[in-house]
């Protein structure tokens, strides 16, 4: 963007420069003020420097927010994974021990992803408090108590499947919440 | 043994990679079973010699909140919140967040009772 603003203005003085004898009464006024030319050149040198720093700031600001959105999403798949390993919870049973296995690994997924979101927003110094971000951690502790607390392997009764079902949402939710509130920041 | 060292407890190398339920009754690898045969015992030496447990988590495929809470909360119900909470050092590379969350059912663990 810098070099083809400065190119614009290359180009722009070069055809001025062509013009200025062809059409001398358009350009020329016999008496040049060096004054305003000085200011008209220090304004175009303004300009560029901050159309250069407001173009580099936003450009690392969408990289910044492009790769935060990617650490949620990795998040949301996690959290998808556990949704899929808990539906045996849904059976009237106890869990198998390969259940039980596949739900405590996807569990420690998501909190790793979870906590890898809170890395990202600590390298761009975002304050993750300033993003309400304990309540997606909260959502989830609730959401794994639901899962391995008792009557963890099973069979699980109507109110803990209920609350595995309420706990989900919520952390459905938050997942959504955060990742409005990074791509709005 | 000098004070300044630590007692170790590693559960993946001395218990199992896969912890499982609350109860011994609800099947194998139970926090039950790990505190009456692991943690309980190596806590006493701890304490006994005036030095630090330090429980180490890495290894497992997975902890179960039943496993922790019966095995720390089940701890700290024994010997008191404060008591267990300065005595017991953790460590979990794996799961960062569950140094936490054990934290919480030591400290929390007579509301729980």
């Amino acid at each position: 963007m810098k070099g083809f603003l400065l190119g614009l203005v290359f180009l722009a003085g070069v055809l001025i420069g062509y013009l200025i004898p062809v059409f001398p009464h358009l350009f020329v006024n016999p008496s040049v003020d060096f004054g305003e030319v000085l200011n008209a050149i220090v304004l175009l040198l303004v300009a560029i420097g901050i159309n250069y720093v407001y173009t580099e700031q936003s450009g690392a600001k969408r990289s910044d927010t492009e790769l935060l959105l990617y650490t949620v999403r990795d998040a949301r798949s996690a959290f998808d994974a556990l949704r899929l390993a808990a539906l045996a919870c849904e059976r009237n049973q106890g869990l198998t021990n390969e259940e039980q296995l596949e739900i405590v690994v996807a569990k420690r997924e998501l909190f790793n992803s979870i906590e890898s979101i809170e890395q990202g927003l600590m390298q761009c110094r975002i304050k993750s408090q300033d993003m309400g971000f304990q309540r997606l951690k909260d959502a989830c502790l609730l959401l794994m108590d639901a899962l391995t607390d008792s009557p963890y392997p099973g069979p699980y009764d109507n109110a803990s499947l209920s609350a595995i079902g309420r706990y989900s949402k919520l952390v459905r939710n938050e997942l959504n919440r955060v990742a409005f509130a990074i791509n709005h920041r | 043994m000098k004070a300044t060292q630590k007692l170790e407890l590693n559960i993946a190398l001395e218990f199992t990679r896969t912890p499982g339920p609350r109860k011994r009754s609800e099947g194998k690898y139970s926090g039950e079973e790990f505190l009456d045969t692991l943690l309980r015992p190596k806590f006493l030496s701890a304490t006994s010699i005036g030095t630090i447990l330090h429980v180490n988590l890495d290894g497992a495929a997975g902890y179960p909140t039943s496993f922790l809470e019966e095995a720390f909360g089940g701890l700290a119900r024994e010997f008191g919140p404060s008591e267990v909470d300065r005595a017991i050092e953790l460590t979990c590379e794996d799961e960062p967040y569950l140094v936490d969350q054990i934290r919480r059912y030591i400290r929390e663990a007579k509301i729980i009772k």
